[in-house]
C-alpha cells in the first residue's frame, strides 16, 4: 500500500512538474503586461471579489494578475443589471469590482454606493478612449474606467427566415411565433419596444412606458422565452430564429454558426458602455485600482476582448493586428455599422431614470413576467375545493356518529 | 404527560436554536418585508397588489394538481410492485427510484429542455424516421412532465413505506374470505395506504406549487409560476412584493398540509416520517 501511495505521489510530482512546465511556455508565448508601473506586491495573500457579467473576461488573466501582485482574483457572474444591484443593495456581500452598464453606474452614483477611484493608481487610463461619451452617465468621472461598449440589435437565423429583417419590428412577426427570444432584463426589453413607439428610452412620462407594456404584453404569446446567456445556444441550435441581442453577443455566436445574421435596427437602438467600478462594500480598495489598472494595460485588454468579442475603448488595443476585429471579422456589414456609430452620432445611451419612472418601470417588468389563465381553471379548482372540503366534513360527521355508536353500545 | 428531565431538554436544545435561527427568524423577516414598502415604511398595499397575481398562483395550484395526480397514478402501481417483491429486488429498484435525485434539479431540467426542444433528441430521431416535427416544449404539458420527473420519487416512498406494512397473510385473508383481486385493492389495499397517499400526495403538490425553473425552463414565457414571480421579485430589488408572495404560497402550504394531516392523524403508521 505503501509502495502504491509512494507511486502515485511521484506521479503527482511528475505531473505537476510537466503541467507548471506547460504554463511557463504558455505565458512566454502570451504577452504578459506592457508596463509594470503602477503594481506593488503590498497586497500578497490578498483576494480581490470581481462581480461580473457571464463570459465577460478570459478568466486566465487572473493568474497573471496573481503573478504580478500576490492577489488572488475570486471571480462570479451575474446575469442582469438589475441583479447586480439587488446583491449590492442588500449589503452582505463585499465585492472590491463590479461592472455595470451607464445608466446602473449613474444610479449607483446617485444613491451612493461607488467609491471614488484614485486615478494616481491607474497610469493605464490613458490608453482610455476620452471620445466616449462617459460624462452622462458619470458626470464628474471619478467612478469609472470603460471596459467595454456596444450595440443592440437584432439576430437572426438566414436558414429559417428567408424575408428581410429590418429591425426590431420582426419580433412582432406571427410567422416567427414560438421562435423569438426576448432579453431577460428590464430596460433592455422595455427600450426594443420604445424604439417601436418612437419614444426616449429615458422618458419620464408614466403613458409611454405604458404603452410600451401593452406591446410588450402584445408579444409575449409569440415570445419562446426570456433569456440571457442561453441565447447562445438557443439561436446557434437552431431552436430560436430571431432575437435582440448585443453585438458581441453575435459575433461569438456567428462564430458557432455561420447561417446567423445581424441587422442594425431601423428604428435606432442603444448603445452601452460598461465599465469597471468600485462599490462601496470594497475592502481591498488599492488592490482593485490595482486591478482596474491591469485590465486597462492593452496586452491584458487585448486578451478580454478576443475572448468577449465586445468593442475595446482602449485606444492601443485597437490598434493591435491581433484584435479580433482587426483581423478576425469579415462581416462587411457589421464592419460598416461599427464604422458609422464610431463616425457620427451613437445609438441612445440608457440614463439612470428618476426614482418615478424607476419604479414603474420596475413594476410593469414584473406584471409582463405574470401568467393568465382562463375562468375553467377557477372554477374547476373551485369545484374541487368545494369537493374536498365537504367530503372532510362528511368523513368527520360519520366518524363522531360511529363513535357515538360505540359509546351507546357500550352503555 | 411527565415533566421532561433536564437532560432531555439540554439534548433538545440545538434543535430548539436551530429552529429559532433558521425558521422563526426568517419567517418574522418575510413577514416585515411583507408588510413594509420598499423605504421600511408600514404598508398594505402588497396585499392589496396580490389580485395582480391571482391568475400566476391559480396556475401554479392547478399545474402543481395535475402533476400531483398523474404522479399518484404513475408512482401507485410502481410502490405496490415494489412493496411486493423479494427483498433484495426492493433494494435494487428502490436505489433506481432514487438514483435520479443525486443529480442536481437545475441539470435534470436542463436536460430535458434539450430532450423536448423542437430540435432537440426526440425531434431529431423523429425527423430521421419522417415524423414530425412534434412541438413539445413550452407547453403546459412540459412543465407537469419536468414536475412529475423531479418529484415522482417523493410519491413513491410514502407509498412504499405503507403499503410494505400490509401484511401478505392480510391479503390472503381477504383472498380466503372470496374477494376478488379487485375487492382486495378497494376494500383493503387502498384504505390501507389511505395515510402514504396523504403524505405522498403533499409531499409532491407542496414542491409542485412553488416550484421555478422547470417552468422557466420548460414552459417558455405562457407558463411563469408563482415561484418565478418570486424569483424576478427577489432579483429585481421588489422583495417586499416578494415576501408578500410567499407569505401566501406558505399560508397555502399549510392549508394544505393541515388538510391531508386529516388523512393521516386517524391512523398514524408513521407515514409522515418519510
Amino acid at each position: 500500500m505503501k509502495r502504491f501511495i509512494l507511486t502515485v505521489t511521484a506521479l503527482a510530482a511528475v505531473l505537476g512538474l510537466c503541467s507548471s512546465g506547460f504554463s511557463v511556455y504558455a505565458e512566454e508565448n502570451e504577452s504578459a503586461v506592457v508596463s509594470t508601473e503602477g503594481y506593488s506586491r503590498e497586497f500578497e495573500g490578498e483576494t480581490i471579489n470581481v462581480y461580473n457579467w457571464g463570459e465577460y473576461i478570459d478568466e486566465s488573466i487572473f493568474a497573471d494578475f496573481e503573478e504580478l501582485t500576490g492577489v488572488k482574483v475570486n471571480y462570479s457572474n451575474y446575469e442582469t443589471n438589475e441583479a447586480m444591484y439587488t446583491k449590492l443593495a442588500a449589503g452582505g456581500a463585499s465585492y472590491d469590482i463590479v461592472v455595470p452598464s451607464d445608466y446602473m453606474i449613474e444610479r449607483l452614483i446617485n444613491e451612493d454606493m461607488l467609491e471614488k477611484i484614485d486615478f494616481s493608481n491607474i497610469p493605464n487610463l490613458k490608453y482610455i478612449d476620452k471620445s466616449l461619451d462617459t460624462a452622462s452617465y458619470d458626470a464628474t468621472g471619478e467612478y469609472s474606467v470603460p471596459f467595454t461598449w456596444g450595440f443592440v440589435g437584432v439576430v437572426y437565423n438566414s436558414e429559417f427566415i428567408k424575408g428581410e429583417v429590418t429591425g426590431f419590428a420582426d419580433l412582432w412577426k406571427k410567422e416567427y411565433s414560438g421562435k423569438i427570444l426576448m432579453m431577460n432584463n428590464s430596460r433592455d426589453v422595455f427600450a426594443i419596444a420604445l424604439s417601436r413607439l418612437g419614444y426616449s428610452y429615458n422618458t419620464t412620462d408614466p403613458d409611454h412606458w405604458n404603452e410600451a407594456y401593452e406591446l410588450l404584453r402584445e408579444q409575449k404569446p409569440l415570445v419562446q422565452s426570456y433569456v440571457t446567456d442561453e441565447i447562445y445556444n438557443k439561436m446557434e441550435g437552431g431552436e430560436a430564429w430571431i432575437a435582440p441581442c448585443y453585438v458581441g453577443d453575435y459575433l461569438w455566436m456567428k462564430d458557432n454558426n455561420p447561417e446567423l445574421r445581424f441587422v442594425y435596427p431601423e428604428e435606432g437602438s442603444n448603445t452601452f458602455i460598461d465599465a469597471v467600478c468600485i462599490p462601496k462594500s470594497s475592502k481591498h480598495k488599492e488592490a482593485a485600482e490595482m486591478f482596474i489598472n491591469f485590465l486597462c494595460d492593452p496586452n491584458i485588454s487585448l486578451r478580454n476582448i478576443n475572448e468577449i468579442w465586445y468593442f475595446t475603448p482602449n485606444t492601443e488595443t485597437a490598434q493591435m493586428e491581433d484584435y479580433y476585429l482587426n483581423c478576425d471579422v469579415d462581416d462587411e456589414y457589421l464592419l460598416g455599422v461599427l464604422e458609422q456609430q464610431l463616425a457620427q452620432t451613437k445609438g441612445q445611451l440608457f440614463d439612470a431614470l428618476p426614482t418615478d419612472s424607476q419604479t414603474h418601470l420596475e413594476e410593469l417588468w414584473l406584471l409582463l413576467k405574470t401568467s393568465t389563465v382562463g375562468l375553467h381553471v377557477y372554477i374547476i379548482l373551485g369545484g374541487a375545493l368545494v369537493f374536498a372540503v365537504a367530503a372532510s366534513v362528511y368523513r368527520r360527521i360519520r366518524r363522531k356518529r360511529r363513535e357515538a355508536s360505540y359509546d351507546e353500545e357500550i352503555l | 404527560m411527565k415533566k421532561k428531565s433536564l437532560s432531555s431538554r439540554l439534548v433538545g436544545s440545538p434543535y430548539y436554536v436551530w429552529a429559532a435561527i433558521f425558521i422563526v427568524v426568517p419567517v418574522i423577516m418575510v413577514l416585515y418585508y411583507s408588510l413594509t414598502d420598499r423605504n421600511g415604511s408600514f404598508t398594505l398595499s402588497n396585499i392589496a397588489d396580490l389580485r395582480l397575481y391571482a391568475d400566476t398562483l391559480v396556475l401554479s395550484v392547478w399545474l402543481g394538481a395535475i402533476a400531483t395526480a398523474v404522479c399518484f397514478v404513475i408512482s401507485y402501481p410502481i410502490a405496490y410492485i415494489l412493496s411486493r417483491a423479494k427483498a433484495s429486488t426492493q433494494r435494487t429498484l428502490m436505489l433506481l427510484v432514487m438514483l435520479p435525485m443525486w443529480i442536481n434539479l437545475l441539470l435534470r431540467t436542463y436536460s430535458w429542455m434539450t430532450i423536448l426542444e423542437d430540435t432537440g433528441i426526440i425531434n431529431s430521431l423523429l425527423a430521421k424516421i419522417g415524423i414530425g416535427p412534434v412541438h413539445m416544449i413550452n407547453t403546459s404539458g412540459a412543465v407537469v412532465l419536468g414536475m412529475v420527473y423531479n418529484f415522482m420519487p417523493y410519491m413513491i416512498m410514502p407509498l412504499y413505506s405503507v403499503m410494505t406494512k400490509i401484511g401478505r397473510n392480510t391479503i390472503e385473508a381477504a383472498q380466503d374470505l372470496g374477494a376478488s383481486s379487485l375487492q382486495v385493492l378497494c376494500r383493503v389495499v387502498f384504505p390501507m395506504s389511505v395515510p402514504g397517499i396523504a403524505s405522498g400526495i403533499t409531499m409532491v403538490f407542496v414542491p409542485c406549487v412553488s416550484t421555478f425553473y422547470i417552468s422557466q425552463k420548460l414552459g417558455g414565457t405562457g407558463y411563469t409560476l408563482i415561484g418565478d414571480v418570486i424569483d424576478t421579485q427577489f432579483t429585481n430589488n421588489a422583495r417586499n412584493m416578494g415576501a408578500t408572495l410567499s407569505l401566501i404560497l406558505m399560508v397555502m402550504i399549510i392549508i394544505c398540509m393541515l388538510v391531508m394531516n386529516q388523512f393521516t392523524s386517524d391512523d398514524d403508521e408513521g407515514a409522515m416520517l418519510v
